[in-house]
């Protein structure tokens, strides 16, 4: 049932000049950054090599610069998925903020939803559009990945839980986009608000945990963590962001240390990513429960009186 | 405007017109029937549908055409028809041909690859129609659909409409315009501030009754002072008052009556070029029956409103 609304959203989104100047403008900008990438990590760093027969005192703790000497590969490979990461937190919220908005803005809505389409099938065509859009501007990074690639260091596995944390990420940016636009009143106050909310998971998360860090509650706040998409990524590589953790502080050390991976369901551990995957998918379904509820006026949820004070009242305007 | 106390039915196949001032909830009553507005007290049942617990199948029901609608602005007359009749459930077999089939009723076939953007207000008024009636629905509701259209727009819009209704589609028009009504619902239901003031047949709220009035326009070529005075010595012959080559005038009796007295103008001698009922008329008597004073003089007694 959803088919028709993302046919009709790429369509619509395709047959603009402007897409193909983003397009361009991300492959362009890519390129640059794995050379910029490359400068820093590759000719900035000198090379430290440990001679034998040397006599110079060594540390039992690594230095950054000694870290980025032996990962070379590994660290531009991350740096650039951090860039990406970075790119769709700004973009996906931008694109599916007009997603419901853009319907009202343009007078088509009642139209759409008289249809007879049920309002989920009206959401999840806007997300899977939203999400394939962005997804085709984030493919042309691919050339850039794959130069970083070369430098060897980062595995298939690397590559694979890399993909599926960018692509998790993105589906949670695009769905809080579109439940923004499904409760604002305009594009510019959804984008508002899906920022806000997008801000909240970047760093909100992360702020929150230094906080409670620092108050001496590290363990109660590490949950957080997981709601943190680049904490998550840097758990990818665990053999570098457990060295790298090393280089911090004492009491946030669980930021980043393999040996952290924590256990949200009881005494089972689980690796950071496979929590975020995990929480990262139970929250787009639940914003795609919450946008149907709040465009369509006849929704079951909307008979209570809660329901309709906290997703709008009893039409869609 | 909130509804207040509204009962109202209408049987299969029967084209009802609700008529009323701006702000007397004529476009509530049309969102609540499409499930486009939640009923916050009462019920509202379509096709046996209650809109609050079965709004999918009250719209997969109805055709609904919103008074304002926007079009997508990078897609095609026909992309945008495609992408409706997908989403109204039309199967991919029959999507091609439904779509062609519309845009030929609505006169729309030679422009389908134009930007649906670009089109007049009445071309998208009838791409509007075509998409209500793409996934053949046996209710239409219409939104003030001749509201803003000057008189060609009109007339085509008009005659798609009265080709629709030969469809047996059960339909609900809204205006401020009874004029508009004429040719096409048998039913008229007068609001008033969210309330049913009362609901008559359109013949009736013409004028057209057996035993009702009708205003006539008579254009003449010159003698208008003449048939003027002619016509006043004719009995049934009320309120008659001149403009330059027009008389119009209330006739109060029946059919064979106003023909006499058509009759004996002519013999009188004078030179008729136009003669017919005065539908600018209708737009008065509309605010009229809204404001409850016209009543006696449309139909007689005031109808009861109806509470079936």
């Amino acid at each position: 049932m959803w088919g028709a609304v993302v046919g009709k959203e790429l369509a619509s989104r395709l047959q603009g000049r402007l897409t193909y100047v983003v397009l361009t403008l991300m492959v362009v900008t890519s390129t640059g950054l794995v050379l910029g990438s490359f400068w820093l990590i590759v000719t900035s760093v000198p090379t430290l090599v440990p001679v034998i027969g040397s006599s110079a005192a060594t540390s039992s703790t690594p230095t950054f610069a000694a870290l980025i000497s032996g990962y070379r590969g590994v660290f531009l490979f991350f740096v650039m998925a951090f860039c990406l990461l970075s790119a769709l937190a700004v973009v996906a919220p931008a694109v599916a903020s007009t997603a419901l908005t853009g319907e009202r803005e343009e007078g088509t809505f009642d139209s759409l939803l008289a249809t007879g389409l049920p309002a989920r099938s009206i959401v999840v065509g806007k997300l899977v559009a939203s999400v394939g859009f962005v997804l085709l501007v984030a493919l042309t990074a691919i050339p850039g990945f794959a130069m970083a690639w070369m430098f060897g260091g980062a595995g298939a596995v690397d590559v694979i839980l890399t993909g599926l944390l960018l692509l998790a990420s993105l589906c949670l940016f695009a769905a809080i986009g579109v439940f923004c636009s499904s409760v604002g009143r305009s594009s510019a106050v959804a984008a508002l608000y899906a920022y806000g909310l997008v801000f909240f998971f970047g760093t909100g998360t992360l702020g929150l945990y230094v906080l409670g860090a620092s108050g001496g509650m590290e363990t109660a706040f590490r949950p957080l963590l997981a709601l943190n998409p680049w904490i998550a990524l840097l758990s990818v590589p665990d053999q570098v962001s457990g060295q790298i953790a090393q280089l911090l502080p004492f009491q946030y050390r669980p930021l980043l240390d393999s040996g952290s991976q924590q256990g949200l369901f009881g005494a089972i551990r689980t690796p950071r990513w496979v929590l975020t995957l995990l929480l990262y998918a139970a929250l787009t379904a639940l914003f795609v429960l919450l946008s149907s509820a709040a465009i369509d006026p006849c929704h079951r949820w909307k008979g209570h009186r809660s329901v309709r004070a906290l997703l709008g009242g009893d039409t869609w305007r | 405007m909130p509804l207040r106390g509204l009962t109202l039915r209408v049987d299969e196949g029967a084209s009802l017109g609700l008529v009323g001032p701006n702000g007397s909830g004529k476009s509530t009553v049309l969102r609540v029937l499409a499930a486009l507005v939640r009923p916050t007290a009462g019920r509202a049942l379509v096709a046996g549908f209650d809109t609050r617990h079965h709004a999918a199948q009250v719209r997969r029901r109805i055709g609904y055409v919103p008074e304002q609608f926007g079009v997508y602005p990078r897609l095609s007359i026909g992309q945008y028809l495609e992408f409706f009749a997908r989403a109204s459930g039309v199967s991919q077999w029959e999507r091609k041909n439904t779509v062609e089939t519309m845009l030929r009723v609505v006169d729309l076939f030679d422009a389908r690859h134009a930007a649906a953007e670009a089109l007049s207000r009445g071309a998208r008024r009838r791409l509007g129609l075509a998409r209500a009636l793409l996934h053949n629905p046996p209710i239409l509701l219409l939104d003030d659909p001749l509201g803003g259209l000057d008189g060609r727009g009109r007339l085509e819009l008009v005659e798609v409409l009265k080709e629709v209704r030969g469809m047996g589609i059960t339909l609900l028009v809204a205006t401020h315009l009874l004029g508009d009504l004429a040719q096409l619902c048998d039913l008229v239901a007068v609001l008033r501030e969210g309330r049913l003031v009362g609901m008559l047949p359109l013949a009736v709220a013409l004028g057209r009754g057996e035993r009702g009035r009708r205003r006539i326009r008579v254009e003449l070529l010159d003698g208008v002072e003449q048939a003027a005075a002619a016509l006043r010595s004719q009995s049934g012959v009320l309120d008659v008052s001149e403009a330059e080559r027009e008389l119009r005038f209330v006739y109060e009796g029946d059919a064979s009556g106003l023909a006499d007295v058509v009759a004996r103008l002519v013999q009188g001698g004078a030179r008729v070029t136009e003669f017919g009922g005065g539908t600018e008329h209708l737009d008065e008597l509309a605010a009229a029956l809204a404001e409850g004073d016209a009543w006696a003089d449309a139909s007689g007694p005031l109808p009861e409103p109806v509470s079936a």
